[in-house]
Parts: C-alpha cells; sequence; structure tokens
C-alpha cells in the first residue's frame, strides 16, 4: 500500500517536472496562507492542495488587432495550487505549483504571525536583465504578505491578511492566418500588474495531521484600477519530510534499530555478555561467512549459489557459552549473532575485478567526450583518462577491504566438519579483553 | 556500481555541454559552510558546477582583446559566448574556532564567528586548471568572502570544417577576483538550509578564434584563403546573486544510523549581469558535497 502510494507520488512529481519543463508560465497570484501559517512547529512537511476562483473585473473579452494576428484577453477564473512547506524554527521555507506556474515562498512563521514572500521560479533560473520597454523584472512575479492568525479552540483558526504583489495574468497571442508552426496550441502569456489587498480566512482541523480553510481576498490593481476578488479551498496534512540530512539520518537510525531488535544485533563497541561484561571482537581481513538465512544478519547478503547465503565481514568472536557467534557487520558498527549450528567460515574476500567497470565507465565516458571536444580521438583520449582515473582510484585511493567483494559460483560450496569449524572458531573467543587481563595478573 | 555509472554520465552530459571558454573564481558558498561547521567534523568539499558567460549585441565596457588576423573582425561581432564545467576541491584549510563535538549535538547551529583560509584547486576539461585561494569569515547569520583565481588554460578553436582543432588554441594565464557575502537560515530539525549570496567578480570569455575560408577559387568552385577570424578575449565585471539549497546532518546520531562522518550537499544557482543596460549575462549551477 505505502510502496503503491509512493509510486503514485513519484508518478505525480515527474509530472509536474515534465510540464515544468515543458513549458513554465510566470502568471502567479498570491498563494493561500492558512497552509503557510500552519507549517509552524511541525516536524513533517507541510503537503497542501487547493482550488480557487476569481471574480470580479477579471480583463475578458477585449482583442487588440494587428495584421495577421491579435492578442485575446482571456484572464483565467481559477487555479490549482499544489505547495509544499517545511519548517524550522521560525523560519518556513516551500516550494509549489500555481496551475503551470513553479514558485518558491519563505517567510517568518510564529502561532500568530507571519511574514512571507513568494516569487515565481524564474527568479532562480533568469537573470534580471534590463529591457528599455519593460524594466529588469519583467519576467517575475511574487509579493510579500502579512498574515495575523487567531486560534479560537483546538479545531477552529481564523487569520486576516494584507498584501502587495506583482501579480500576472493571461493574454493570448493568437494567429488569425495561422502562419507559425504552434498556431493551433493556445499558450497563455503573461501580463503583470501591481495589487494591494488584504483577506480572512477559517481553517479547521479534519482528522489528526489535517487542515481546510476557506479564504477571501480582496485585491486592487493599481495599474488598471480594477478590484478582484479570489475565494480559495485549500486542504493540507503533515507529511514525512524527507528532504533533510538529519530527516534522513533519524530515517536510518530508527530502520537500523528496527532491524538490530529483530536480528539479536547489538553496537559492536559495546558488545556485552550475560553478566554485563565487556567482550571485543577479534579484528580480522574481510572473510566470507556461510549463515543459515538472510534475514537474520545486518550485513548485506550474498547468493552465489541457491542453498548459499554468505555475508563479509571484519570483526568475529565465538561465544562457546552461549554457542554463537558474533560477527560485525559489513561497513556498519554493530554486531549481531548467529547459532554456531549454522554458521561456517569460507574464502577470504576477493575484490571485483576492476577492469571491467573501469572498461564501462571509460566507454560512457568516450561519447560525451566526443561531442564536446568534437573529435573522435578527443573522445577516445577523454574515455581512457576517465577510464584510467577510476582504476587508480578504486586501486590506490579507495581501502581495498572496503570495495564490493567478488562473487563467484564456488563461493562457500566447500563445507568443513563441525569439529573443523568449531576448532577454527577456537582462535577467536569472546571475552578476549577479560581472558588477558586475567592473563596479566 | 550502476550509481557510480549514472552519475559519471551525469557529470559526462554537463561536461559536453560546456565548451570551456569561460574563467572565473568559483563560488565561496561550500566554504562558508566549512567555516560554520554545520556539518560538524566535515573537512572537505567536491563540488561540480557548470558557468555560462553570454552577450548578445554586446558593447563590452571591459578589456576585450582581438586574436583574429583580421583585426577589424571582431568589432563587427555582436554575439560573444561560452560556458564551462568545473570539478572543483579544497586541498588545505586552516578554520577557526576548531570543533570540540565532531560527533554533533541535537542543537548545534554552527560557529557562528566561525572563519577559514581554505586553499583550493579546480580542473576543467579539457586543458584548465586553477589555483584559488579563499578566506570567509561569518559575523553571525551573515558571511563575507573573498577569493582570487589563478587559471591556466589553453583553448582550443575550430578549423574550416567547423571540427574543434588544436592547430588553433591560446594558452592564457587569468587571474579572476570574487568578493562578496551571504546569509543562510538553518532549519536543525530538518537538516535543511535556504540562503542567499551575492557579490562582484571578474569574468573571462576566451575564444581563440575559427579558421574560415575567405574566398572562393571560380575555376574550381571550392573554398580557398582560410583565415583565423572571431577570436576574442573578453574581461569584464559583473554583479551577481544566487540561492542555495543545503542539507547536512548534525545530530549525535552517527552510530544509530551507522554512518562514520557527518555529511552534508549544497546546490546552488547563480546568475550574474553588468550593472547597466549591458545585456551581458552569467548563469551557474553547482553540486557540492560536504564530507
Amino acid at each position: 500500500m505505502t510502496v503503491g502510494l509512493k509510486n503514485k507520488a513519484a508518478l505525480l512529481l515527474l509530472l509536474l517536472v515534465a510540464a515544468c519543463l515543458a513549458g513554465c508560465s510566470s502568471v502567479m497570484r498570491p498563494p493561500p496562507a492558512a497552509a503557510y501559517m500552519d507549517s509552524y512547529a511541525k516536524d513533517g512537511a507541510v503537503g497542501s492542495f487547493g482550488l480557487s476562483y476569481y471574480a470580479g473585473d477579471l480583463e475578458n473579452g477585449r482583442h487588440e488587432n494587428n495584421s495577421y494576428s491579435h492578442y485575446s484577453y482571456a484572464e483565467w477564473w481559477g487555479d490549482v495550487n499544489l505547495a509544499s512547506y517545511i519548517s524550522g524554527g521560525y523560519f518556513t521555507f516551500g516550494l509549489g505549483y500555481q496551475t503551470f506556474s513553479p514558485f518558491m515562498q519563505m517567510g517568518f512563521v510564529s502561532p500568530y504571525l507571519g511574514l512571507t514572500a513568494w516569487s515565481n521560479m524564474n527568479a532562480i533560473v533568469i537573470p534580471a536583465i534590463k529591457s528599455d520597454e519593460r524594466g529588469a523584472l519583467w519576467r517575475y512575479s511574487g509579493g510579500g504578505m502579512a498574515i495575523e492568525q487567531i486560534p479560537l479552540n483546538d479545531n477552529w483558526k481564523i487569520g486576516f491578511t494584507e498584501h502587495l504583489s506583482r501579480n500576472g495574468r493571461e493574454v493570448y497571442y493568437v494567429d488569425d492566418d495561422c502562419l507559425s508552426i504552434d498556431c493551433k496550441i493556445p499558450v497563455p502569456r503573461p501580463r503583470f500588474y501591481t495589487e494591494v489587498g488584504g483577506g480572512f480566512y477559517v481553517s479547521k482541523k479534519i482528522g489528526n495531521d489535517s487542515r481546510v480553510s476557506l479564504e477571501f481576498r480582496y485585491g486592487r490593481d493599481l495599474d488598471e484600477d480594477r478590484n478582484r476578488f479570489a475565494l480559495t479551498l485549500d486542504i493540507w496534512s503533515s507529511t514525512t519530510a524527507t528532504l533533510g540530512g538529519n530527516d534522513v539520518m533519524r530515517s536510518m537510525a530508527k530502520k537500523n534499530a528496527k532491524k538490530m531488535r529483530e536480528i539479536d544485533a547489538v553496537y559492536a563497541d559495546s558488545l556485552r555478555d550475560e553478566n554485563g561484561k565487556i567482550d571485543s571482537l577479534h579484528t580480522i581481513k574481510r572473510q566470507w561467512f556461510r549463515i543459515p538465512d538472510s534475514s537474520k544478519t545486518m550485513s548485506l547478503a550474498e547468493h552465489p549459489s541457491d542453498s548459499v547465503t554468505a555475508v563479509t565481514s571484519k570483526g568475529i568472536c565465538y561465544d562457546e557459552g552461549s554457542r554463537s557467534v558474533w560477527l560485525k557487520q559489513d561497513y556498519g558498527n554493530t554486531a549481531y549473532r548467529v547459532p554456531v549450528d549454522s554458521f561456517d567460515y569460507c574464502q577470504q574476500m576477493e575484490r571485483k575485478v576492476l577492469f571491467w567497470p573501469s572498461l564501462l565507465v571509460g566507454t560512457l565516458s568516450f561519447l560525451p567526450g566526443a561531442l564536446a571536444t568534437n573529435s573522435g580521438v578527443g573522445g577516445l583520449m577523454i574515455g581512457l583518462g576517465v577510464s584510467v582515473a577510476y582504476w587508480a582510484v578504486s586501486n590506490f585511493a579507495l581501502d581495498s577491504e572496503d570495495l564490493v567483494p567478488k562473487v563467484y559460483p564456488e563461493l562457500c560450496s566447500e563445507k568443513h566438519s563441525r569439529e573443523n569449524v568449531l576448532a577454527w572458531l577456537k582462535q577467536y573467543p569472546c571475552r578476549s579483553e577479560m581472558q588477558s587481563q586475567e592473563a596479566g595478573k | 556500481m550502476r550509481k557510480i555509472c549514472l552519475l559519471i554520465v551525469f557529470l559526462c552530459a554537463f561536461a559536453a555541454w560546456a565548451d570551456d571558454y569561460v574563467v572565473l573564481s568559483p563560488s565561496f558558498v561550500p566554504q562558508a559552510l566549512l567555516a560554520r561547521q554545520i556539518a560538524p567534523g566535515s573537512s572537505r568539499i567536491f563540488s561540480f558546477s557548470t558557468s555560462i558567460g553570454s552577450c548578445d549585441y554586446c558593447n563590452i565596457t571591459g578589456n576585450i582583446v582581438s586574436t583574429s588576423e583580421d583585426l577589424q573582425s571582431h568589432y563587427s561581432r555582436d554575439k560573444v559566448d561560452g560556458s564551462s564545467f568545473r570539478f572543483e576541491m579544497n586541498l588545505v584549510d586552516f578554520k577557526w574556532p576548531r570543533t570540540k563535538n565532531t560527533a554533533g549535538a541535537e542543537h548545534w547551529a554552527g560557529h557562528r564567528l566561525g572563519g577559514g583560509l581554505f586553499l583550493n584547486a579546480y580542473y576543467s576539461a579539457l586543458l584548465k586548471v586553477g589555483l584559488y585561494p579563499m578566506v570567509v569569515q561569518w559575523l553571525g547569520p551573515l558571511y563575507l568572502a573573498a577569493t582570487y583565481d589563478l587559471s591556466y588554460g589553453c583553448y582550443f578553436g575550430y578549423d574550416e570544417d567547423n571540427a574543434m582543432t588544436t592547430d588553433v588554441h591560446e594558452s592564457l594565464l587569468t587571474g579572476s577576483l570574487n568578493v562578496g557575502g551571504g546569509t543562510m537560515v538553518f532549519m536543525n530539525n530538518h537538516g535543511l538550509g535556504v540562503g542567499l549570496h551575492g557579490g562582484l567578480r571578474q569574468m573571462h570569455i576566451i575564444n581563440p578564434g575559427s579558421r574560415v575560408y575567405t574566398g572562393t577559387d571560380y575555376r574550381t568552385g571550392s573554398r580557398i584563403d582560410p583565415a583565423l577570424q572571431d577570436g576574442y578575449h573578453v574581461e569584464d565585471w559583473i554583479y551577481y546573486y544566487g540561492i542555495d539549497f543545503v542539507g547536512y546532518t548534525n545530530i549525535p546520531l552517527l552510530k544509530e544510523s551507522n554512518t562514520k562522518n557527518h555529511q552534508g550537499y549544497i546546490f546552488s544557482f547563480e546568475m550574474g549581469t553588468r550593472p547597466d543596460d549591458n545585456p551581458l549575462i552569467y548563469w551557474a549551477f553547482s553540486m557540492s558535497l560536504l564530507l
């Protein structure tokens, strides 16, 4: 269920990115205020979906005629708002779409007062270049808003807004004689105007982490003396934040802790026996071990053949009392217990052969190299250089024991007798620190 | 392995897009984050960045040197452009103050008066290397930075068939200054930051030119008399501004999350333009890892 939802969310995101790349609009009106205010002190992100209806003196029906074309003024009467807000302390940052216009928003947020500014994404991709006719900001829409919020009780909140913004409205260029290739696809072009206005909203809690708001806004077009009204229904919910480094770290720690509980694992530096005495793992060269089941290990389990499950480890100790073997996680800092009856030792780890990966990387670099240099020899040189650099870095700069191990069918195929396994394990007893202290006395 | 291949293809695609004709001193935002120690214990920066400089119908007021055999050619030229793709890293640094708890802390906001001296280097495909010392100082929520870049590059032109050739080339040692500052808001509960930065920087756009036929042999109909044309070296100052998105770790969960060190990543977008009506623009995107 969760995976399905994630896939759908990923598809939606892909669709939005595709829509953005296909041609972003710079037409924007002020975004809804209530969801932004509700992002305060949220551990996760706030994801909102809203529908806006516009009324008043909309610029509709007028036509400006030229010889072969005309401009048709057909300002939209509605918008779809999708936005996500993430907050830390008194600061909130948001990204969203207002129909076809991607935008960003940020500012101060608190339970009672908010100050926010927004802009369409042109602000980060198109430099502000002066134009004699249109000034430096002719590609941008954006603005600022002050929000005062009053929580009435746990369920209901009301708020008041005041804004000053540079809005956009839609104008269609109509190629009457259809001389251009895209003449049959009417794409709205922006016309900007300065608006000052205010409004109010009411929001209500629905469910544990969701709210809905109804917002009314009045705006006065200072350029053309028009009055416009907007009515917005917005619904939002708290979602898990996965963008931030600390969010990811907490998630990794949580997953790790869950897995450790499931398979009787501890941190390698806090390994203890039943009496609470500190043991220690013996450090060995990275080696393969055969274990009964891939669900009982913290390491990445490999299956060189159908009947074999194998893991690598650089730390081991044998607890004779509980007839179990402690293995250090392959590339982490935990240790987990494997019953000695289903344990076997195998070959020492050999790292994966670097020739083929180096060749693949070099081959993949050839084409871009050839394109960059406009020459086959140049591409070949770049491919060779990247290939050799990859091989050299992997070979000399990285610890060979930390590289990807080579997995082959013969791995762990030889089964040792119980006596052999026990004899081999006896060289790595647990409680070695304690034993050495006793020997020292 | 698959991820490494994808990364290399991604980076090569960027490299293929760039043609290595722009020289400027790199961004100071990654070093500012190292000086702040927002990801405690981090000491290395690896960055990939793409820069584009362009000017349509421009009237360059800075230094412009024509490298064409036809000395008049650049006067008729109304368009200069170029781009570059760089790999940058820091070599040595001296930061202050020292970070005591490199394992992280729940409410760590970094050194509010942190600073550092950094010596950094970059390589730009095909044949350009640079060395740039940098100084960064935080003053509460703001930081100031300055860097001077020394680059030595060999720039290639195009032959009569419009193919890149080593026959037309120019080797140059260039210097470019970058002074500026910025600010950043850190959302510690998430490990996210949003920043703005800006400043004044020197930019070079270099093109050794291309060899084109200037005449026609009317008996055979073939083009003759190739001459080097359209070479230029533009050197100008631009004002720029940029926005930064940062992700980092700094909470004390290294052991619990099976992570060795705190880390961070930065995405920066930069734009620049001349302060007057001249349409010289600069645009850059960079992606950095803090380890």
